[in-house]
């Protein structure tokens, strides 16, 4: 339990904001990825189309 | 698969169908069998190790930690009675005080992984973020096995 709070990254794909990376659970990952770029990335989720706005 | 694949193949002739609503991801993310090109290339559930130790949340990290040093691993996951992963210790935390309980030592809910991602690409992530080993999960939590970051590259490199 090493998180530092109010330290965040972003994920190297979509660039949204992070608490820890998906993968390594680090705060501070060079590389941090967030769950739905890792799932996509792994094939562990289908793309799904956007919703009807 | 899905009910409109289901009656497609009903009306190409296949009388044995089954619709199976969790999809095709649970099916792989279970171990089950699959064919197609993907289906021959190694994949993190069957390169991961399935003997892992294991341990309850109670126990002292001094006897896990000895039986993990025992089986040859650096590494034990903690899981609750139905086999599903509620922490992992590698080796930092396997060095921390013999006396702390799991439940004070682990890393809570870490990251896993399915069984049916391709090794290459496991390898790929395990090394860019430095992951001595990571769970392999089924999709509802359970362990498959821990794949070690060594045994990735490996099979990776072998043409995985």
């Amino acid at each position: 339990m090493s998180k530092q709070p109010g330290i965040h990254v972003k994920c190297s794909k979509c660039a949204c904001v992070l608490e820890e990376c998906a993968c390594c659970d680090e705060p501070d990952c060079e590389a941090a990825i967030c769950y739905r770029c890792l799932n996509l990335a792994l094939g562990q989720q289908v793309p799904q189309p956007a919703p009807w706005s | 698969m899905s009910p409109r694949a289901a009656w497609r193949l009903e009306s190409l002739g296949f009388s044995d169908v089954y619709e199976y609503v969790a999809g095709k991801l649970d099916w792989m993310a279970a171990g089950l069998p699959t064919e197609g090109t993907n289906a021959q290339r190694p994949r993190a559930g069957e390169v991961a190790r399935t003997d892992v130790p294991t341990s309850g949340l109670l126990e002292c990290v001094g006897d896990v930690r000895e039986r993990a040093q025992t089986a040859g691993f650096d590494a034990a996951v903690v899981v609750n009675e139905a086999g599903v992963v509620l922490g992992l210790l590698r080796s930092r935390e396997l060095n921390a005080d013999p006396d702390l309980p799991m439940e004070r030592a682990m890393r809570p809910g870490p990251s896993t992984f399915r069984p049916f991602v391709s090794i290459s690409e496991m390898a790929r992530y395990m090394v860019e973020h430095k992951l001595e080993s990571s769970p392999i999960t089924t999709s509802d939590g359970r362990l498959v096995g821990l794949l070690l970051q060594d045994d990735a590259v490996r099979v990776a490199g072998e043409g995985g």
